[in-house]
C-alpha cells in the first residue's frame, strides 16, 4: 500500500509537468493565504495596498468576463465597458437616494449581471453574420455610445454629475462599510468568477467554443451551432462584467461617466493580452502586471501609454500568446497558420474591384 | 432497401462557373457509394452542399427523406451526417481525444449551468462520452495519442483520427472525402479495409470522393462519376470502368 | 414634426462635406481590408498625423511668406505636407507592425493596430516633451546635438505637437454665395469638388493603372497574384501609401474646416469612416465613396429627429443595421472568399 503510493509519487514527480503543476498549486495556496490575511496584520501603508490588491481583484473579474468573450469564444470585443457599466449603473440607480430605491445588493447583484448578459446577447446578435473583425468596430461603437448615453440621459444618470450616495452591500447584518470588507467581497467574487470559468473551460460548452475558435466551419459541420457559442459567450463574458460594476459602484460609493471610458476596455483588453488570451492564471498575472506596471513605470508616467501602445505591437510580433499563455492559444497565436489551398478551382470568388 | 440520401438536379455555381451542374444522386441505406471524377470536377463542392457549407442555387437534397437545402450545417450534422476533409481539418490545437469529444457534441447535453453546477447527470455524461471516445482512438489506433495535440500527429494518424471524429457523431450516412490522399498503396489498402469494416460495425452508409477511380472499384457498390460539375456516368464499378465517356475523361488529359 | 427647410438644407450641404471626409477615410480602411482582409485600426491616427503634418508645413509656409506670394501654391503644398506626413506614417506602420504579422491569425494584427494606434496619438501629445527630453541627454557631458541646433528642434517639435489644441489659420472663411434662404460656404464648394477629384483620380488609378489592376489582384487572391509575378509586398505598401495619402488630405480639409485639431481627434472620424466602408461594400472602392455621402447625409438627417449630442449614435445605428440586413454593403464586397 505504502509502496503503492511511493510509486505513483515518483511516476508522477518524474514526468516533470505534474511536479510543476504540484508546484504552482503549492504557490497558489501560499498566494491565497497571504492575500487573506494582508488586511488582518498591520504594516505600513496597508490601507493602500488593500485598496490596490481589492482594484487588481476587481480588474481581475473583468478580465476574466473578457476572457470569456475573447479567449474562450475568439471574439474581439472593444466595448467591454458597456457590461461594467450596465452593471455599475444598475445598482446605483436603484440603490441610492437618487430615486429613493434602496434595493439590497444581493438583489440587484444578479438582476444587474443578468441585465449586461442580455445587452451582451443583443449586441452580438448583429455580428453574427458577418466577419469576427467588424465585431471589433461594432463594439467600440457601443463602447462610445454607452458614454455618450451615460453623459446624456440625465434624468436617469445625472449626467456627468454623476450618482453618488451608492449603499453598501449588507450581509447577516454586517454593513460593508471599510476597505477591508470590500477587499474580502473582491477577493470572493474572484475566487467564484475564476471557478466558473474553469469549470466552463473543461465542459462540453468549453470545448465547442474551442473548436469554435479554431475553425468555425468545421466546428459548425460537427454540429455545433455556432452562433448560439457566440451569443453565449457574450452573454457570460457581459454577466461577469455586470458583476464587476455592481461591485464597483458599492465600493466608490459614487459613480461618474468618467469611470466608463474607452480606457477600461482597453485596459481590461491589455491584461488579457499581456498575461495570455484564453488562460486564466494569465488573467491574473496580467491584472498584477497592469498595476504594478504604473509603478515600475512612475518614472515615466507621462509616457505611459506611448510605452503601452508600443509594447503592444511588439508583443504580438515576439510573444503573441502572452507571458503566461494557454496551450491552445499559444499554438493559435504564435504560428502561423496557413489558409488551406482550395479544394477545387471552383471556390474562388467573382467579382471586381471596380 | 430504403434510401439513404437523394439528390435532384443539385446546382451550384460561382460566379458563372458551373461547379456543380444538375446532379442526380441516390443513396440507398449501408452501399458505399462512391463519386469520382478529375481534381476540380466539383466533388467536393457536391459535398459541401450536402454538409450545408453551400447552400446550392436549385435542386433538392433529401437525407431520409427530409429536405435538408437552406438547413443550416450543425442541425445537418445532428440529422446524422458526419464528414471527413480533403485537406486535413482537425482542431489543430485540441488533444485527439477532445477532437473526438467535439465531435461527439451534438450527441451529449450539457449546457451553460450543467458546466458549471456538475450534477451528476453531467459528470456521468461526460465519463461515458470519455469513453466512447477512447474506444473510437483504440478502433482507429490511436490508443497511446489521446493527449497528444492533433497537430503533432503524423499525417496518417490525422487522417484516421478525422474518421474517428466524424464516427463520434453516431452518424447514418459518413461522407470522406479522399481519404486515402497522400498515402502509398498499402496505406491505402489499409484503409480501404477499414472503411469496409466501420461500414459494417456501426451499419453506415457511405459516400466517397477519389479522384483515382482504382481505388473505389474494389469496396464500392455504386460509382457516379463527375466532370466539369455534370455526372457523366453512373453504375457498377465494372460498369463504369468499361464506359468510353469515363475513360474518354480520364484519359483525353491528364489526371494532374 | 414642422421641418425648418433652410436649417435642413444647410445641414444637408454640410452632411456632403463632411460626407467627403468620410469617405476620404474610409478609402484607406476599403483598400487596406481588400488587399490584407484587416481593419487598419490605426488609419484614424494616420488622418490625425496627416492633420497634423498639414498644419506644420501649412505654419512653415507661412514663416517663408509663400501664404502672401503665392496662396494657391502654398495651399497645394500644404495639402502635399500632410498627405506625405501621413503617408510615412502609413508606409512605416505597414512595414513595422504588420508585415511581420501577415501570417498571424486575424488577431494579432488588430491588437498591434490598436497599439500602434495608441502609440501614434501618444508620440504626437508627447513630442515636445519627448524632444526636451532628449535635447536634455548629456553623454560624457556632451549634448547630442550642438546648442544652436536644440531651440530650434526643440521648437519645431513643440509647433508640431503637443497635448494642447492646435489652429488652423483661418482661410476657410465663412463667405459664400446664397440660393434663396439657403448659405452654401465656398469652402464647402471647395471641399466637395475636390474631394470628387480626388476619387476620380484614384478610381482611373485603380481602373487602369498596371497598379491599380495589381492592387485588384491581390485584393481578389493573393496566392494567385503572387504566381502571377506580382510583387506582394510592394503592392500592399504602395496600398497604404495611396491610402494614407487620402486620409492626410481628408485630415487637412477637416483642420481647416472646423479649425480646431487634436491628438484625440481621429477615433470618431475613424468609425464612422469604417461605417461607410463597411456600408458601400468593404472591398468596394466606389462603395467607400458611396458610402461615406450616404453616412454623412444620413447623420445631416438624423439631426432632424434627434439631438445634436446623439449624432454619433445614428452612424453606429446604421453601421449596426446593415450588418444585420446587408452585409456585403451597398455595392457589394470585393474580398477574398473563405475557402474550404
Amino acid at each position: 500500500m505504502r509502496s503503492r503510493f511511493v510509486t505513483t509519487l515518483f511516476e508522477r514527480i518524474r514526468s516533470d509537468v505534474p511536479a510543476m503543476q504540484w508546484f504552482l498549486r503549492g504557490l497558489t495556496g501560499l498566494l491565497i493565504i497571504a492575500l487573506l490575511v494582508i488586511p488582518l496584520i498591520p504594516f505600513q501603508q496597508q490601507a493602500l495596498w488593500v485598496r490596490v490588491i481589492g482594484y487588481t481583484g476587481l480588474y481581475i473579474v473583468l478580465g476574466l468576463g473578457l476572457n470569456v468573450i475573447l479567449g474562450f469564444g475568439g471574439l474581439l470585443h472593444l466595448g467591454f465597458v458597456t457590461f461594467y457599466a450596465i452593471g455599475a449603473y444598475t445598482y446605483a440607480i436603484l440603490a441610492s437616494d437618487l430615486f429613493g430605491y434602496h434595493l439590497s445588493f444581493w438583489v440587484v447583484l444578479p438582476l444587474a449581471a443578468t441585465l449586461a448578459a442580455f445587452t451582451g446577447i443583443l449586441l452580438g446578435i448583429p455580428v453574427l453574420r458577418t466577419r469576427g473583425d467588424y465585431l471589433a468596430i461594432i463594439t467600440l461603437g457601443f463602447g462610445e455610445i454607452t458614454r455618450i448615453l451615460i453623459t446624456n440621459l440625465r434624468s436617469l444618470t445625472k449626467g456627468s454629475q454623476g450618482i453618488i450616495g451608492i449603499d453598501d452591500p449588507v450581509l447577516f447584518g454586517v454593513t460593508f462599510d471599510s476597505g477591508t470588507h470590500y477587499y474580502y467581497l473582491i477577493f470572493a467574487f474572484a475566487i467564484f468568477v475564476i471557478f466558473i470559468t474553469t469549470r466552463l473551460s473543461n465542459s462540453r460548452v468549453g470545448r465547442a467554443w474551442n473548436a469554435m475558435r479554431e475553425d468555425e466551419d468545421v466546428a459548425r459541420m460537427t454540429g455545433i451551432n455556432t452562433g448560439h457559442y457566440k451569443l453565449l459567450a457574450f452573454a457570460v463574458g457581459g454577466f461577469i462584467g455586470g458583476l464587476a460594476g455592481v461591485i464597483f459602484a458599492a465600493w466608490q460609493g459614487s459613480i461618474f461617466p468618467d469611470n466608463f471610458n474607452l480606457f477600461v476596455s482597453i485596459n481590461v483588453l491589455c491584461l488579457i493580452i499581456i498575461g495570455g488570451v484564453g488562460s486564466i492564471p494569465g488573467v491574473i498575472v496580467g491584472a498584477l502586471a497592469l498595476i504594478a506596471l504604473p509603478d515600475i513605470l512612475r518614472q515615466f508616467s507621462e509616457y505611459r501609454l506611448l510605452i503601452f501602445g508600443l509594447l503592444l505591437v511588439i508583443m504580438m510580433i515576439l510573444r503573441p500568446a502572452g507571458f503566461l499563455p494557454s496551450k491552445r492559444l499559444q499554438i493559435e497565436l504564435g504560428q502561423a497558420r496557413e489558409d488551406p489551398p482550395p479544394d477545387n478551382a471552383a471556390s474562388t470568388t467573382g467579382g471586381k474591384a471596380s | 432497401m430504403s434510401i439513404v440520401l437523394e439528390t435532384r438536379q443539385v446546382t451550384k455555381n460561382f460566379g458563372g462557373l458551373m461547379a456543380v451542374n444538375r446532379v442526380d444522386l441516390v443513396v440507398p441505406e449501408r452501399a458505399i457509394a462512391s463519386v469520382i471524377g478529375p481534381n476540380g470536377a466539383g466533388k467536393t463542392t457536391f459535398f459541401n452542399c450536402v454538409s450545408g457549407f453551400y447552400t446550392p442555387e436549385e435542386g433538392q437534397i433529401e437525407f431520409q427523406g427530409q429536405s435538408l437545402v437552406g438547413v443550416p450545417p450543425y442541425q445537418i450534422a445532428r440529422a446524422g451526417i458526419a464528414r471527413t476533409y480533403q485537406n486535413i481539418r482537425l482542431f489543430p490545437a485540441m488533444t485527439a481525444l477532445e477532437n473526438i469529444l467535439v465531435g461527439r457534441h451534438s450527441r451529449l447535453k450539457t449546457g451553460l449551468i450543467g458546466a458549471i453546477v456538475r450534477p451528476s447527470a453531467a459528470v456521468r455524461e461526460e465519463q461515458t462520452a470519455s469513453q466512447y471516445a477512447l474506444e473510437l482512438l483504440d478502433l482507429v489506433g490511436l490508443m497511446g495519442e489521446a493527449n497528444t495535440l492533433a497537430r503533432n500527429l503524423p499525417y496518417g494518424d490525422q487522417r484516421r483520427l478525422e474518421v474517428a471524429r466524424a464516427l463520434a457523431n453516431d452518424p447514418t450516412l459518413l461522407m470522406l472525402d479522399e481519404p486515402t490522399a497522400g498515402m502509398n498503396p498499402q496505406e491505402t489498402r489499409d484503409m480501404m479495409a477499414f472503411i469496409l469494416r466501420i461500414r459494417d460495425e456501426f451499419s453506415l452508409t457511405i459516400l466517397l470522393i477519389e479522384h483515382d477511380m482504382r481505388v473505389v472499384m474494389g469496396v464500392s457498390d455504386q460509382v457516379s462519376v463527375l466532370d466539369y460539375g455534370v455526372k457523366i456516368a453512373e453504375g457498377t464499378p465494372a460498369e463504369v470502368q468499361a464506359n468510353p465517356i469515363v475513360i474518354e475523361a480520364y484519359l483525353g488529359r491528364p489526371t494532374e | 414634426m414642422s421641418i425648418n427647410w433652410p436649417v435642413f438644407a444647410d445641414q444637408l450641404i454640410n452632411g456632403l462635406t463632411v460626407g467627403s471626409f468620410y469617405a476620404l477615410i474610409a478609402l484607406g480602411y476599403t483598400m487596406v481590408y481588400g488587399v490584407l482582409l484587416m481593419i487598419n485600426f490605426a488609419h484614424s491616427e494616420i488622418f490625425m498625423v496627416g492633420a497634423y503634418s498639414g498644419l506644420f508645413t501649412m505654419n512653415r509656409l507661412a514663416e517663408m511668406g509663400l501664404y502672401e506670394t503665392s496662396p494657391a501654391l502654398a495651399i497645394l503644398l500644404t495639402f502635399l505636407g500632410g498627405a506625405i506626413g501621413a503617408a510615412l506614417t502609413g508606409v512605416t506602420l505597414e512595414r513595422l507592425a504588420y508585415r511581420p504579422l501577415r501570417k498571424a491569425t486575424r488577431l494579432a494584427p488588430l491588437i498591434s493596430a490598436i497599439g500602434a494606434s495608441f502609440f501614434l496619438q501618444e508620440l504626437v501629445r508627447l513630442l515636445p516633451t519627448i524632444g526636451k527630453a532628449v535635447m536634455g541627454i548629456r553623454l560624457g557631458g556632451q549634448s547630442l546635438f550642438p546648442v544652436n541646433w536644440q531651440q530650434s528642434i526643440i521648437k519645431l517639435m513643440d509647433d508640431f505637437g503637443g497635448s494642447k489644441v492646435k489652429i488652423y489659420p483661418g482661410i476657410m472663411t465663412t463667405a459664400g454665395f446664397d440660393i434663396g434662404d439657403i448659405h452654401v460656404r465656398y469652402s464647402q464648394v471647395v471641399i466637395l469638388v475636390s474631394s470628387l477629384l480626388i476619387m476620380a483620380a484614384l478610381y482611373l488609378l485603380v481602373r487602369y493603372t498596371r497598379l491599380g489592376k495589381a492592387m485588384r489582384a491581390v485584393a481578389e487572391d493573393k496566392e494567385a497574384a503572387a504566381l502571377m509575378g506580382i510583387d506582394i509586398n510592394q503592392i500592399i505598401s504602395r496600398t497604404f501609401l495611396i491610402g494614407s495619402m487620402l486620409a492626410g488630405v481628408a485630415g487637412v480639409m477637416m483642420g481647416m474646416y472646423y479649425l480646431q485639431i487634436r491628438t484625440t481627434m481621429g477615433f470618431v472620424p475613424g468609425i464612422k469612416a469604417f461605417t461607410a466602408a463597411v456600408l458601400g461594400g468593404i472591398g468596394n472602392i466606389p462603395g467607400a465613396m458611396l458610402g461615406g455621402y450616404v453616412l454623412g447625409l444620413a447623420e445631416a438627417i438624423g439631426l432632424q429627429f434627434l439631438p445634436a449630442v446623439y449624432k454619433d449614435v445614428v452612424a453606429f445605428g446604421i453601421l449596426v443595421l446593415i450588418l444585420i440586413f446587408k452585409p456585403t454593403g451597398i455595392l457589394g464586397e470585393v474580398v477574398a472568399q473563405k475557402k474550404l
